[in-house]
């Protein structure tokens, strides 16, 4: 793996309980504000339940939720490769490729498009 | 003997029309000003009204102490607490507009009020110690600004319409 993403690589991102709107059976945008980057698993092409066995292992996670490649670039929402110690799936979603904080309008989006695995 | 506070609240409903909030419809008679709708109701619908919004905001202020009481690292990301200033300031605006929405922490240390009425019409307030960022949309035209925290009573409105 390296910096590149292919289009139909999917993406997964922990939902905790706090950020979960069950009426709207979605994420809040405020799943996707944070002043270190948003911290995503790539999918790599492996099959869903073994992208979210690492997510769901926490206790305050709701679920996970996933999204592909193509549909981040279309929110104009930058990837990123980052992996640390005992993840080498570890991404994050930036604003651009010089800022990190994502815009609401954006976090917006972004929650609206990530498909909650319930 | 006190008065206590959903006392108060039950008796200033019944004695003045209703603001109605999210997720009511008392009533077909409507007159639509300033955004909100306020209608003529019965009392027994102003009471219900009433208990329905002591509710709300009973569940919201529990939250907030929930919030509250996070502590760094609560997402194991590195995420921020959530001061007592931002968490007070909060609770002083939701208990003074009944403001009904839904409200979370984000990784950054600010707490966020949403309220959505339907896709195009859409408000996140994500409050700071000093200030707040605010994303609305009416009719589908989105606006997002930074605003003070002096400013945020501008926008309240918008969790009822």
């Amino acid at each position: 793996m390296d910096n590149n993403f292919q289009d139909d690589e999917l993406i997964y991102r922990g939902i905790d309980k706090e950020v979960w709107l069950p009426d709207k059976k979605r994420p809040s945008s405020s799943a996707f504000k944070h002043d270190k980057g948003v911290s995503v698993n790539r999918g790599n092409f492996r099959p869903d339940n073994e992208c979210i066995a690492d997510l769901i292992t926490q206790d305050r996670i709701f679920c996970a939720a996933k999204l592909d490649v193509k549909a981040i670039k279309s929110i104009n929402v930058h990837l990123v490769y980052d992996p640390i110690e005992n993840n080498i799936y570890h991404s994050e979603l930036h604003n651009s490729s010089t800022e990190i904080r994502i815009s609401a309008s954006k976090a917006r989006k972004l929650a609206k498009a990530f498909k909650p695995i319930l | 003997m006190a008065i206590s506070y959903k006392s108060t609240v039950l008796i200033a409903a019944v004695a003045s029309p209703i603001i109605v909030g999210p997720q009511q419809d008392l009533s077909p008679n409507e007159n639509k000003k300033n955004g909100f709708k306020m209608e003529s109701v019965s009392s027994d619908s102003r009471v219900s009204s009433a208990y329905w919004i002591i509710n709300k905001k009973s569940q919201i202020l529990e939250k907030l102490n929930q919030l509250g009481r996070l502590k760094d690292n609560w997402d194991r990301n590195h995420a921020k607490a959530i001061s007592s200033s931002i968490i007070e300031y909060v609770r002083k605006l939701i208990d003074e507009h009944n403001i009904i929405c839904h409200i979370s922490p984000t990784g950054r240390g600010s707490i966020q009020l949403e309220h959505e009425k339907d896709e195009d019409n859409y408000i996140e307030i994500e409050v700071f110690t000093n200030e707040a960022l605010v994303l609305y949309a009416k009719n589908g035209k989105e606006v997002e600004k930074r605003i003070n925290l002096n400013q945020i009573t501008d926008y309240v409105a918008l969790f009822r319409s």
